[in-house]
């Protein structure tokens, strides 16, 4: 058995002395597996997440990418391992769509170089397959929120990770769209990269399945399968609100609904 | 991409340089005309007369004004880039402020024109110095942070400033300090041209390095992050190379404002956000522009306008201009 490709051992953060904000958290995660992350609004998904990209140093705890300690690598050896897509945010900058998707290729070049006709084509491969290629030469500030939210994904992809993170992709889409990118990220994973995603809706973690990561309340840690770890009991705890999960058989999968509101 | 466009633009304005570098060279109380000023470059010895104004009186400021302009706007775009702020001059971290104390020091020391030029590149960079030292100190990192220090910095070399002007004779060195804070390239000679030019040409080359980062940095720091640019250590980087081209364009020419803060703008409205075309473009035009108003501050009247009356009174007309006719106008 091959060693994991990321391994997160008992990683805390806090920002003041006896003010923990994520204490005790530890999960692995194999090439092409998916990892739902839950939990409510300032629990610290947003501080996991800058601590699995290097950009906030853990408070303990250790994080090994394909067997590399994380805190070694440089920014250019990590961009060129996991992508982040941060948190929905609008670029008022006067580039096209096809400029800022090329900023992913980056960590590829060299210290001074720029993009080449080859970073052109990946670029243009990746927006062929999220089906934007026409935005290519739109400038970015006339894009939607959806729209921007898909080019962020596409400058992503385009850094060729082996891990993808994506913090709440799905807040500023419409159906369709989060059809869309669900439907994108189970692709990704069936071609090997590894996803870490979070979301506000249980229904996604569902979804997506593979393992989920639940942010409890008083720095509670639970992890493992979804079906096994997101249960009615736990959700309601994690979200304080009474919440109903069942099985669907028409489609074949669990559904999270509020209760009580009837 | 459709890159020829700006590309042709920058092309085009760099190969007309010389000519307009001819025109404000023949104007003056004197005019010449274009044929006798190229026949001071050819033959000297034709007419002295036009030869001792054109080439010693005129070329060195015709050179100083295409290389502060274009110092100026360059540290400006890369500032309003790096920072992610379209607001952002190169004053941001002190280094007017700064120049203007080791200026005014100098003055008060009664050194002459060299040790004024000297001591006013040194203040600016012991100024951004002192601002880039300050969230290392503080173990801080971030736009923020660094911005706080430049003001910091700014107010306290403001303050040192008010009070060397304060120990100054009024008659004499207090007017010094104010006209050299107008600013002016009246008295440039070629030997303090030629000390200054290697260094404008390392802190340009530093900025042209990072053109592409550059774009990338303008969009802000989450992108920066996500694609592994390392913000903190670029930026210092950055910073250096437009403080360079700050402190030797103001220590020839005192304080000019507004150059640093609009030209970078009329660039990004002619080509957009791409530092690789808008960067250069904005050295480009802020020569061309400097080079406008310092012939019109030594055509305009018998005495000399301090350059920085000017630019603002001129370049804001021509910035609404651009502004109202640029179909780019929705970027901003």
């Amino acid at each position: 058995m091959s060693e994991p490709l990321l391994c997160v051992n008992n990683l805390s953060y806090q920002y003041q002395a006896n003010q923990p904000l994520l204490k005790g958290i530890s999960f692995q995660l194999d090439r092409g597996e998916i990892f739902t992350l839950l939990g409510p609004n300032g629990i610290g998904k947003s501080t996991l997440l800058r601590c699995l990209t290097n950009l906030t140093n853990p408070t303990a705890g250790k994080i090994t990418l394909q067997g590399a300690n994380l805190s070694r690598l440089s920014h250019r050896q990590r961009a060129q391992r996991m992508a982040l897509v941060p948190q929905n945010y609008q670029v008022n900058a006067d580039l096209s769509v096809l400029e800022y998707v090329l900023m992913g290729r980056i960590p590829y070049h060299s210290f001074f170089g720029g993009p080449s006709p080859d970073d052109c084509q990946i670029a243009i491969h990746w927006l062929q397959k999220l089906g934007i290629v026409a935005l290519k030469a739109r400038p970015l500030n006339t894009l939607s929120g959806g729209q921007m939210q898909l080019v962020a994904i596409t400058r992503a992809l385009v850094q060729n990770p082996q891990l993808l993170i994506l913090d709440e992709p799905m807040a500023a889409l419409d159906i369709r769209r989060q059809a869309q990118v669900l439907g994108l990220i189970k692709q990704l994973q069936a071609s090997g990269v590894t996803i870490i995603i979070t979301s506000h809706l249980p229904n996604h973690a569902f979804i997506l399945g593979g393992k989920v990561g639940l942010l409890m309340p008083n720095q509670t840690w639970l992890t493992g399968l979804v079906d096994k770890i997101a249960t009615a009991k736990n959700l309601q705890i994690l979200y304080q609100t009474p919440l109903k999960v069942f099985y669907s058989p028409s489609l074949k999968r669990q559904i999270c609904e509020i209760d009580g509101l009837n | 991409m459709n890159n020829q466009r700006p590309f042709l633009l920058i092309l085009m304005l760099f190969l007309c340089l010389p000519l307009f570098a001819l025109i404000a060279l023949s104007l003056g109380r004197l005019n010449f005309s274009l044929a006798t000023v190229i026949k001071t470059f050819t033959n000297p010895g034709a007419n002295p007369l036009a030869t001792n104004v054109v080439q010693n009186l005129r070329f060195p400021r015709v050179l100083a004004a295409l290389f502060i302009g274009a110092a100026l706007s360059s540290a400006g775009m890369a500032y309003q880039k790096t920072f992610a702020n379209p607001l952002v001059s190169p004053d941001l971290l002190g280094v007017t402020n700064g120049a203007s104390v080791g200026a005014a020091m100098a003055i008060l020391c009664g050194g002459g024109v060299w040790l004024t030029q000297g001591a006013a590149f040194l203040g600016g960079i012991i100024a951004v110095g002192l601002a880039l030292l300050i969230p290392q100190l503080l173990h801080q990192q971030g736009n923020l942070i660094l911005i706080l220090a430049g003001v910091v910095v700014s107010g306290f070399m403001q303050a040192a400033l008010g009070l060397l002007k304060y120990l100054a004779d009024p008659d004499s060195q207090l007017q010094s300090i104010v006209y050299w804070q107008l600013g002016s390239i009246a008295k440039i000679d070629r030997p303090s041209l030629l000390a200054i030019f290697p260094i404008l040409v390392v802190g340009f080359l530093i900025l042209l390095a990072y053109r592409w980062h550059l774009t990338v940095m303008g969009t802000g720091e989450a992108t920066t992050q996500a694609v592994g640019i390392n913000q903190t250590f670029e930026q210092v980087i950055i910073v250096i190379g437009a403080t360079l081209l700050t402190a030797s364009a103001v220590s020839l020419s005192g304080t000019i404002g507004w150059i640093g803060l609009v030209i970078p703008h009329v660039a990004r409205l002619l080509v957009g956000d791409d530092a690789r075309f808008s960067l250069p473009l904005s050295a480009i035009l802020g020569g061309i522009f400097l080079l406008v108003i310092d012939t019109l501050a030594r055509t305009l009247s018998a005495g000399e306008i301090p350059l920085s009356i000017l630019t603002g009174f001129i370049g804001t007309p021509v910035f609404i201009l651009i502004l109202a006719t640029s179909h780019r106008r929705k970027s901003l």
